[in-house]
């Protein structure tokens, strides 16, 4: 491959044009904009977060670039090809090398086919191997997502949720992909299998140089995976850049908003709320469609040019990017960053006993 | 349902006052007493302190037609105008000890096998459920996950509450209506006035679970117990109606339990903390001390598995799987999971003993600093 980007999304928007009527004859007919011009490049070995709450359209994204969900316009390249356009009898072919990764490990999963089959049929499908060559291969996969040849033979049903989730992962990799798209993958479980499976996907991506998109409304867990995050509020992305800027400088309103709203597992971590934003707008009026920007109506520091133009998403800098006219007035959180103490150390060599072989954390 | 002509005068409410003239205490901390145990003693000796106690709760379920164990000698309790989190993954009984306390437990399938729960001295668990029925509701309030799956989607929300008031209070209609619209004010919907008149549907989710709470608090009761109140909630929502809690709580000085799998929101919200795993209370601390310096291992890997903001050090994720119920393993039930385990804790079930700091942990190798 060249040094080019293995992903690119170009003016990537979906609408969904709705009839009038509605409950109770409320709604009128029109156009929502899930999905408005969302554009970003993934390189070679890189994750890309995308966070966003329910509804900013990040799953609609995800969805588009596999074209599970057809685009209303815009394109996805993969390794400078695109995705879009191709005729949909040879889009399997071409989605061999993006593959998807569900929340819901469950439903991904058939009940009444084997593990082994799982794995075994994209590889057959695919023409990649067969017979015991596509066994061993199948074995191999499970190892590396830390099961055994045992869970082979066992059924969806009889594997608990990180298990099947290792599962998924497992049957996406199969294939060799370039890209691996992971919509809230850990969303489902337990945090402390959560962590299992975040650890594993470090792991595969560290020894392979899969590119990753990674997509959740938790930002710890997408600070935790993630090289360069993409915020998405209402269908738009707001801001983008290295993780590290975004979280410790954002540069946009909201995504200071979602990080002062997280809760830190520390008491006292943080003195108190002083949000430029709040959560509800007052009356709840959605922004009006089309004109200004989205956020406006929550936002501390909106003016009024704010309510009457739509920001672009313009560079501030070193990668990062903000679509915000006053991008320069957001501060960053006041976070108390832990002291180092006896207790801290004391926790942290506690914590280290749990550390084994990640491969075998099943 | 006439409850609020019952014949029990035990139960009866005091004279009600005006939410909003309700006496507060003067601070949740003021009422915490000196020493961080206050929440957990086995001060019986102080019965003003605490609202509801709960003591050796074990409760058993019918699972696939055989009775299981799912929540075994439970013991907390919770002072006035305090906060106790019960916090834990899904399947470790935390649940299932709040539907226990509201006697809403599924009557045929699940059973409390022994043990008290004692609200401002009545035993929930030996109350029929008419007397129940005037409590719950009433002088526990409760607020659930889901908003959408609480509310009556047929009624206006405004009717939701005005019918609490009506049923619980014996308001007439015209009162209850008032009332209503002030205590959804009070929840800081905006344009509350109107708003009564929605359908739960015509909401967001942040403001159904401000009806919710709304509702919980309109009889003012002196314990709120909220189960995964913000989980279906987006981050920036939840940190407003934590902080709604909060301040209501703050007002009122109702006690409130909140159950919840998010140590974050613990954090933030606790005064006591009780940590549960497979059915049993594994730790109970102070909240400061229990992230400062816990001493049960499956406290300690917890806190180590949560991805934070500010690092991006390795997780240390838990080995394994959380045990199904009916399939607990002998002795500490986190042994099979847990790195310091000796034989010791495969054979023994460890009491929960102090461990310091008004701390306890259930845990043969506590206090484990020379592990």
């Amino acid at each position: 491959m060249t040094a080019g980007p293995v992903l690119e999304v170009q003016g990537l928007t979906k609408l969904y044009r709705y009839a009038g009527g509605g409950w109770f004859g409320r709604r009128r007919a029109g156009v929502f904009r899930a999905v408005s011009d969302v554009s970003f490049s993934v390189a070679r070995g890189e994750t890309l977060g995308i966070v966003g709450e329910s509804g900013s359209g990040k799953s609609t994204v995800a969805r588009m670039m596999l074209r599970l969900v057809e685009p209303t316009a815009g394109r996805v390249l993969l390794n400078g090809e695109e995705l879009t356009g191709v005729p949909a009898d040879q889009l399997w072919r071409r989605r061999r090398k993006i593959q998807m990764v569900f929340q819901d490990p469950f439903a991904s999963l058939n009940p009444r086919l084997s593990i082994a089959y799982h794995l075994r049929e994209p590889l057959i499908v695919h023409g990649l191997s067969s017979g015991s060559e596509a066994q061993a291969r199948v074995l191999e996969m499970l190892e590396r997502v830390g099961l055994t040849e045992r869970h082979a033979r066992s059924y969806p049903h009889a594997l608990s949720g990180g298990q099947r989730q290792r599962i998924a992962i497992a049957r996406a990799l199969a294939v060799e992909p370039d890209v691996l798209v992971a919509d809230e993958p850990v969303s489902s479980l337990d945090v402390s299998v959560q962590a299992q499976i975040l650890n594993l996907l470090r792991d595969i991506r560290r020894s392979t140089q899969l590119s990753m998109v990674f997509i959740s409304h938790d930002l710890g867990v997408v600070r935790h995976v993630a090289d360069r995050v993409a915020v998405m509020y209402r269908g738009r992305i707001v801001e983008l850049g290295p993780a590290s800027a975004v979280f410790d400088t954002p540069r946009h309103p909201y995504t200071r908003a979602l990080l002062d709203a997280i809760p830190i597992p520390r008491p006292g971590a943080r003195s108190r709320r002083a949000s430029p934003a709040t959560a509800t707008p007052a009356g709840a009026t959605p922004a009006a469609e089309g004109g200004g920007c989205a956020f406006a109506p929550r936002c501390a520091l909106a003016g009024a040019q704010c309510l009457e133009e739509t920001p672009a998403l313009a560079d501030v800098g070193h990668g990062h990017r903000s679509a915000c006219f006053r991008a320069d007035a957001v501060t960053p959180p006041v976070v108390v960053r832990p002291e180092e103490t006896e207790a801290t150390r004391r926790l942290r060599r506690l914590q280290s006993r749990f550390v084994t072989s990640i491969a075998d954390a099943a | 349902m006439r409850t609020a002509t019952t014949p029990y005068p035990i139960w009866a409410p005091a004279t009600r006052k005006p939410a909003a003239l309700a006496p507060t205490t003067p601070s949740r901390r003021a009422t915490a007493g000196a020493d961080g145990d206050a929440g957990f003693g086995m001060a019986r000796s102080e019965p003003e302190g605490s609202v509801l106690e709960v003591e050796e709760l074990c409760i058993e379920l019918e699972i696939g037609g055989r009775q299981v164990e799912v929540v075994s000698g439970v013991s907390f309790r919770v002072g006035r105008g305090r906060t106790l989190c019960l916090v834990g993954e899904s399947g470790c009984g935390k649940s299932v000890t709040a539907m226990a306390v509201l006697g809403l437990l599924p009557p045929r399938k699940s059973r409390i096998a022994s043990g008290a729960i004692l609200f401002e001295g009545i035993d929930l668990v030996r109350l029929p459920e008419r007397p129940m029925a005037a409590i719950r509701g009433r002088r526990i309030g409760m607020v659930f996950q889901e908003p959408m799956t609480s509310l009556n989607p047929t009624m206006k929300v405004g009717e939701q509450i005005a019918e609490v008031l009506r049923l619980h209070l014996g308001m007439n209609a015209r009162a209850a209506r008032r009332e209503a619209i002030r205590l959804l004010d009070r929840v800081r919907i905006p344009n509350a006035a109107r708003r009564a008149d929605d359908y739960p549907f015509a909401l967001s989710g942040g403001m159904r679970q401000r009806v919710m709470i709304a509702l919980a608090l309109a009889c003012s009761p002196t314990l709120l117990i909220a189960d995964e109140p913000t989980t279906a909630l987006d981050v920036t929502v939840q940190a407003d109606i934590l902080d709604l809690l909060r301040e209501l709580q703050h007002e009122s000085g109702m006690a409130l339990l909140l159950i919840t799998h998010d140590l974050g929101v613990v954090a933030e919200t606790a005064d006591e903390v009780a940590v549960m795993y497979a059915g049993r209370i594994v730790e109970q601390a102070p909240v400061a001390a229990l992230f400062d310096w816990p001493e049960h291992p499956y406290t300690i890997g917890l806190l180590g598995a949560i991805p934070g903001l500010d690092s991006r050090e390795l997780l240390t994720p838990i080995q394994g799987t959380v045990p199904q119920p009916g399939t607990m393993p002998v002795g500490c039930r986190f042994a099979p999971r847990c790195p310091f385990a000796i034989r010791q804790c495969r054979e023994e079930t460890p009491p929960l003993r102090p461990v310091g700091d008004g701390s306890r942990a259930a845990c043969w190798r506590a206090p484990l600093d020379d592990a």
